[in-house]
């Protein structure tokens, strides 16, 4: 009986840092991204059957939860105002801490922060999400060749950006 | 593998972060919330089925009654065809007049079938045919 419940949590502990990371995109910090990536995964789960490719879904679904927040503004406020009352901001970290590559890592956040929102979204479904182009292409509505070139044109200057650290 | 892919590579070494405990209580409370337990379910559905039996037994004697309780049709009224008042109605002698007259007597036939005669003269010249004679 308990079966459902632990086919969300394994789904949750899967890609929930993913999403989470895709939230982050739109959201001004780690607490309106949470809150996002919370509804959106509701919705994905409750539709889930009727989904054709459910990663790409769950992806889509963040997406429009992000856009409906976005245009509603109102919970985004509210939250980053909590936000910035509740957690310092080094701890609105995107990844995970590395000890040996935490300036990498932030140098990479601040350069994520830089790129296109398109451009970044694509870096992120494809890097971190581990979407194929065609994927990427449904969760942002272009064409699979439109999604490659976002992509590829994000990686090069996001690597030009990190250069002493490109190999 | 470019330096691109490898570049690629040294980005996915990053992990992202994990999402705060509070967002998976607050999933696992509102999808507890959005569907009653399996065992409820279960309990509810007999139920849900019995009731679905019991409309569509309604629907069918209301559509069985409908059908069966029709009214009877009425002959279709004849616009122009009014009987006629019984004042107007003259029988013609049938062949047991004829015979009882005959028996009486032949002058009694004789006065028959003048009168028959008569009636027949006044409806061919077109008067009054129901008029009295």
């Amino acid at each position: 009986m308990e079966k459902p419940q632990a086919d969300w949590t394994d789904w949750f502990n899967c890609h929930g840092p993913r999403l989470l990371l895709f939230a982050r995109q739109w959201a001004g910090g780690h607490a309106q991204a949470q809150d996002i990536m919370q509804e959106a995964f509701m919705r994905f789960w409750q539709a889930r059957d009727r989904a054709r490719d459910p990663a790409a879904y769950m992806y889509a679904c963040v997406r429009k939860c992000a856009l409906e927040s976005r245009r509603s503004g109102r919970r985004r406020e509210r939250r980053e105002q909590a936000a910035i009352r509740e957690r310092p901001a080094y701890v609105e970290a995107a990844f995970e801490a590395l000890p040996e590559k935490d300036e990498f890592r932030r140098s990479v956040e601040a350069a994520l922060e830089r790129l296109p929102e398109e451009q970044r979204q694509a870096l992120v479904l494809k890097i971190w999400g581990e979407l194929t182009l065609e994927q990427i292409g449904q969760v942002m509505e272009v064409s699979p060749n439109t999604a490659a070139s976002r992509f590829r044109y994000g990686l090069t200057v996001l690597r030009r950006e990190l250069k002493e650290w490109a190999p | 593998m470019n330096d691109l892919e490898k570049f690629e590579e040294s980005l996915r070494a990053l992990k992202p972060r994990r999402p705060d405990s509070e967002a998976a209580e607050r999933i696992q409370t509102h999808l507890r919330e959005q569907r009653p337990p399996p065992a409820a379910r279960k309990r509810l559905a007999p139920l849900a089925w019995a009731a679905a039996a019991l409309a569509a037994c309604v629907l069918i004697s209301v559509l069985v009654r409908s059908v069966t309780q029709t009214p009877p049709r009425q002959p279709p009224l004849r616009t122009g065809s009014v009987p006629l008042p019984l004042r107007h109605v003259r029988l013609e002698p049938t062949l047991r007049v004829y015979r009882m007259a005959l028996a009486r007597s032949p002058e009694a036939l004789d006065a028959l079938l003048l009168e028959q005669a008569k009636t027949t003269l006044v409806r061919t010249r077109g008067s009054d045919i129901l008029s009295p004679i």
